[in-house]
């Protein structure tokens, strides 16, 4: 970015078209993630001034283009001082974009970036998509047309893979969640439209009470979505592991010699971690939270029984499953007791203790193992695993480096996912809760349909932005499946 | 040999507003019909009007066109459907005497000095290059014209179906016509097949009406037409509800194999939201009854029109089914239910002028473009009409943007889309829904009519001078206060409404939900203080137009439409920050593109662009299935183009470049 791109030049605008999305102030990492002594943070977008200055209380009110301002980086919400940063300000038409933008200079460390990076997501900014500086600059015509060529790669390669990025962060639990979202808006909107629409005919749409029923039954859904759903949660939480497995399987010793202190009480008894410990751990300047659970295992005792359903939940929770098995040749049913709850994809298999086994009895304990696998249709799939088995042993160490390249490897895989597409899906959800929330109103007040359907169209279209479907047809469609309707 | 600047093949509901709208812009036009008696006839359901339909009606209204009209001097019954519901979803519906409406168009025609008709059916196009010139007659008679619109309606390769025998015809009565459309598929258009179908006629003196539930229109008559009387010329009759019962649909389940629409014997697609009762039986078996509307088709004479019961089951079975329904068991049939098989050309081939994008100077209108309705018609045909003028003439072309009329949305969605069954209006198909409304077509289409000239001087005056009172009274409400004295005390105790604790606008004041513009023109006339500021802001002709009894429709419209405003103007603002964000799109003109230079197209957007050619980045948005990818590739497309060869900004605005 040398003095050519800041010249200021408006360049042509004839063909300017935004996109709604063009308008809102989009940052990014600008610098390379990873460790580093600093790393640049980029705003940009009308508006950027001012959701910097939440977050840098220091900038003046009038801030001048082109200046440098120094002072404590603070998150909008907590307070909490964060950094010691420099800001660069440019001002509209003078930047790297052409549009209003800020760069935050703060050090470096991909932990330290992100959490700076979600800060300014909740003062007001949206992560940046790929492509998309470029993308602006471009058509704020501060690019050639050489470059031109290149913008569009960048999008064409953005768009099919954003797109499969994006739905591969909505697959799971949440595009359950949004599929069911979406079906339950429709069928609403369609009794709406069709209360509308076809008033004069003899059809029966929900009445104001089933109507009222029906969308509180929508907010509810969408509430949980947005809290159980937080943006670069791993990136604040960290990535969080689950060990599992049966009682004694040496999941509190692991625990142990991962963090590297005695937090778990270990013993001889079967059954004596209860309560779900959890830890942090860093790797590779990422961290991981570690979660030590109660076994799984049939009991009469209500307190453990208590604790395996508290386990459950959690592990709904987790980014990742470690089941332990341990490696000793009484190896039965109960060991692989709970494996059937578990996604193959998210979970490794650990044979722990493996000290306790000769290298020749190995092969004659994964024998074991797999035809165990394969009794039950749920656990064949674990069966695969012993290819590439991990050995594990708190006692001689043997593994545990191998694990934590292996989480670290697994929390890549995540981390892309959510960071990316997350900060823009939680907007979009908190705005369809607004939404629904003023529908509510209407609907309380009494409004004629075609008001709390606009709402209701607009909390619609919003999601269909995240789902990339077509508005106008899925209405009329549910209208003519739920009706009987005709001259 | 003959020769017209407008030639109009058809005369429905399209074809004579497309006349009219082309004569009215100074064309001489020449309308041939094979049946001049059954112009503008109502071939099914006798009512005008309706949601979504009646604000199309009123847009033909203020564009100038006559079917507002008509229907105001024919209608029979009036109902202001959704009157219970807010102002954008209402919708006027008119019933009217079939035989008067069409005798009052084709008055009206006869009065329009530049329109000759012609008894005769088309045989054929003649083009010159790519130029469509002029019709052949079935009689051999060579007709030229400078442009040929289209308003065939449901009779190319029309076959009626009833039960399993089959006639061509487009309606009963009336002849099918075979050649134009084998003409057209070699020509290059898609031609697909669509149905429809229309119940039984019954007579009059066979039903027992002691057995039924009369349906009485409104009280309150609201014409369409601006400028017709607000007080009704006709007399008014009273419509009856009945239901079929288990045992109708037991007939209709038994001899469900005899039904054209069962048998197999049809192969269009048929309109979802006007199934057959045959259908209804099957899709919706949980129902045990459906309602059944009876509608007298004239004032005097004695065909009912079975509304809801559209069939084509034979006759005879027709006939036993409907014996079994309360009041109806001793009927007679005049004229049996029927489906009608026609041909229809893929409106993808059109531009949103109506031209097909094929052919210039060829406009095709109405059910021949896969709509369905009187209204949808005589919208395209109004559109059809004006455009053929324009290329006439050499005039701009005119467009109905989707925030502007339902007429837009119509066309719009038509040609960027296309259809797969007869194409209905519906309130749920406006995105703006809530600023297309019936009060505000005068509003959203008077600059229009004004710039392409599509209304008299005279009526353009007053529809000006109606919307100077809608302004100057909201600017009135606006600056004006209402203080909480004595007086103002009285009032709203009177009308046990919370007291007012300190001074606000009328116009916020406006917005209590008891208030009603009633209420408001009596708060404004009873007040001292107001009443000065009233008679210092209307001259004294105004002041009458805005208190005069009801008599005078300007007063109650102005007040109901300022009332609107006021009261909706939170969601009119929203809405209208929408369409300020689709502008910026809508503003993109896309230049005759050669889209194989688009770099970074999908195959199947690339197709898609190609088909429909899309006149705006906007339209090209809208076709189904565009990737935002692809917008984005125009764009960049576009952006460099203008680097490269700095494109001038009108020249990216014309509309197809030739």
């Amino acid at each position: 970015m040398g003095e050519k791109i800041y010249k200021k030049n408006p360049g042509r605008t004839d063909f300017f078209y935004e996109r709604p999305q063009d308008k809102d102030v989009v940052c990014a990492l600008a610098t390379p993630p990873g460790q580093g002594a600093v790393a640049l943070v980029r705003l940009s977008g009308k508006g950027a001034f001012e959701i910097s200055r939440k977050c840098c209380p220091f900038l003046p009110a009038k801030i001048k283009s082109h200046h440098i301002y120094f002072g404590t980086f603070k998150h909008p919400e907590s307070k909490d001082m964060l950094d010691e940063v420099l800001v660069f300000c440019f001002e509209e038409g003078r930047s790297f974009t052409g549009e209003e933008s800020v760069e935050i200079s703060c050090h470096g460390g991909a932990y330290l970036s992100s959490v700076i990076l979600e800060a300014l997501v909740s003062a007001g900014a949206r992560m940046a998509e790929r492509g998309e500086f470029s993308y602006r600059s471009f058509m704020r015509g501060r690019m050639d047309l050489l470059q031109a060529e290149s913008v569009l790669e960048l999008i064409q390669s953005r768009s099919p893979k954003a797109h499969t990025q994006a739905m591969r962060g909505l697959k799971g639990v949440l595009s359950a969640e949004l599929g069911l979202l979406e079906k339950s808006l429709l069928k609403l909107l369609s009794h709406l439209e069709a209360s509308i629409d076809f008033s004069d005919q003899e059809i029966e749409p929900f009445s104001l009470e089933q109507q009222r029923g029906f969308l509180e039954e929508i907010q509810q859904r969408v509430a949980k979505i947005v809290k159980g759903f937080q943006q670069g949660r791993i990136n604040r939480e960290g990535f969080s592991v689950i060990l599992l497995g049966a009682p004694n399987a040496g999941k509190s010793s692991l625990f142990n010699y991962l963090i590297q202190e005695d937090r778990a009480i270990v013993t001889e008894h079967p059954g004596t971690t209860r309560d779900i410990l959890s830890a942090r751990l860093l790797f590779n300047q990422r961290e991981f939270c570690l979660k030590d659970t109660a076994g799984f295992r049939k009991s009469p005792d209500v307190v453990e029984q208590r604790g395996i359903e508290k386990v459950l939940e959690e592990l709904l929770h987790s980014d990742l499953c470690l089941f332990l098995v341990e490696g000793c040749l009484s190896l039965n049913e109960q060991s692989l007791f709970g494996l059937e709850k578990l996604d193959a994809d998210k979970t490794i298999v650990v044979f722990s203790k493996s000290d306790q086994l000769r290298a020749s009895e190995r092969s004659l304990f994964l024998e074991k193992f797999v035809r165990l696998c394969g009794k039950n249709e749920s656990t064949r799939s674990f069966s695969e695993k012993v290819k590439r088995p991990f050995w594990l042993s708190s006692h001689t160490g043997e593994g545990i480096e191998g694990l934590k390249k292996a989480f670290y490897k697994e929390s890549e895989k995540e981390i892309g996912e959510v960071f990316l597409s997350t900060p823009r899906q939680r907007g979009s959800l908190e705005k369809i809760g607004l939404f629904l929330d003023q529908a509510k109103v209407l609907l309380d007040q009494g409004s004629s349909p075609e008001f709390v359907a606009f709402e209701l169209q607009s909390a619609l279209s919003e999601l269909y932005g995240l789902l990339g479907k077509e508005y106008n047809k899925e209405v009329i469609e549910q209208i003519f499946k739920e009706f009987c309707i005709g001259k | 040999m003959k020769s017209f600047d407008v030639i109009v093949v058809g005369s429905g509901h399209a074809g004579v507003e497309a006349a009219y709208a082309a004569a009215r812009r100074g064309c001489s036009v020449l309308m041939i019909t094979v049946d001049w008696e059954r112009t503008a006839h109502m071939s099914c359901n006798p009512s005008i009007g309706g949601l979504g339909k009646g604000h199309i009606v009123k847009e033909v209204d203020v564009l100038g066109g006559l079917m507002g009209l008509a229907a105001d001097a024919t209608c029979i019954q009036f109902k202001l459907l959704n009157s219970s519901k807010g102002p954008a979803v209402r919708g006027s519906r008119a019933q009217c005497d079939k035989g008067l409406y069409s005798g009052f168009v084709k008055d009206y025609l006869a009065s329009v000095g530049n329109i000759s008709s012609l008894s005769a059916e088309v045989k054929e196009l003649v083009f010159e290059k790519d130029r469509c010139t002029g019709v052949i007659t079935d009689k051999e008679e060579k007709i030229s014209a400078q442009a040929v619109v289209l308003t065939t309606g449901t009779f190319m390769k029309g076959i009626m179906h009833i039960g399993s025998h089959q006639k061509p015809g487009g309606r009963v009565g009336e002849k099918a016509t075979r050649g134009l459309s084998d003409q057209l598929k070699t020509l290059g258009f898609s031609v697909y097949r669509l149905k429809t179908g229309t119940p039984p006629r019954l007579k009059k003196t066979s039903i027992d009406f002691s057995a039924l539930i009369p349906q009485k229109g409104d009280k309150k008559f609201r014409p369409f037409s601006f400028f017709s009387s607000p007080s009704l010329s006709l007399p008014q009759i009273e419509c009856y509800l009945t239901y079929t019962n288990e045992r109708t649909h037991e007939i209709i389940h038994k001899n469900l194999k005899l039904s054209a629409l069962y048998s197999g014997a049809i192969q269009g697609a048929g309109p979802r939201y006007c199934p057959s009762v045959e259908d209804k039986v099957i899709r919706f078996a949980d129902k045990d009854r459906h309602q059944s509307f009876l509608e007298p088709e004239t004032l005097k004479g004695s065909s009912i029109y079975l509304q809801g019961l559209s069939t084509s089951l034979p006759a005879e079975v027709q006939l036993e089914f409907l014996r079994t329904i309360n009041g109806l068991e001793q009927v007679e049939i005049l004229k049996p239910g029927y489906a009608v098989e026609y041909d229809f050309l893929d409106p993808l081939k059109l531009f949103p002028t109506l031209e097909t994008k094929l052919f210039q100077n060829l406009f095709f209108a109405g059910q021949i473009n896969g709509s369905s309705g009187y209204e949808e018609a005589a919208g395209q045909g109004l559109v059809a009409g004006v455009n053929a003028a324009s290329k006439v003439k050499n005039l701009a072309p005119f467009i109905l943007k989707r925030h502007e009329a339902y007429i837009g949305v119509l066309i719009d969605d038509l040609v960027t889309k296309g259809t797969k069954e007869p194409y209905r209006m519906l309130t749920s198909r406006a995105e703006h829904r809530l600023i297309l409304r019936e009060d505000n077509a005068i509003e959203r289409l008077f600059p229009l009519s004004l710039e392409y000239r599509l209304l008299s001087p005279g009526k353009l005056f007053l529809l000006e001078k109606e919307l100077g009172r809608r302004k100057s009274l909201q600017k009135f409400l606006e600056t004006n206060q209402i203080v909480p004295n004595e007086q103002t005390k009285q009032v709203l105790k009177k009308w046990e409404a919370p007291l007012l604790n300190k001074a606000q606008s009328l116009k916020k004041f406006f917005c209590r939900p008891e208030m009603s513009w009633q209420k408001m023109r009596t708060v404004v006339l009873e007040s001292a203080v107001l009443r000065r500021q009233w008679e210092k802001t209307f001259s004294k002709c105004m002041r009458e137009e805005l208190v005069s009894s009801s008599d005078n429709a300007g007063s109650e419209k102005t007040w109901e439409a300022v009332e609107i405003r006021c009261k909706y103007e939170g969601y009119i603002q929203r809405q209208n920050k929408l369409i300020s964000q689709n502008q910026k799109m809508e503003n993109i003109t896309l230049p005759h593109l050669d889209y194989d230079q688009v770099k970074g197209l999908s195959l199947e957007a690339l197709e898609k662009l190609k088909e429909v050619r899309p006149r705006t980045l906007a339209q090209a948005s809208r076709i189904s299935g565009m990737p935002p990818a692809a917008i984005q590739a125009l764009l960049i497309h576009l952006k460099a183009k203008s680097y490269l060869y700095g494109v001038k900004k009108g020249e990216s605005d014309r509309l197809n470049p030739d």
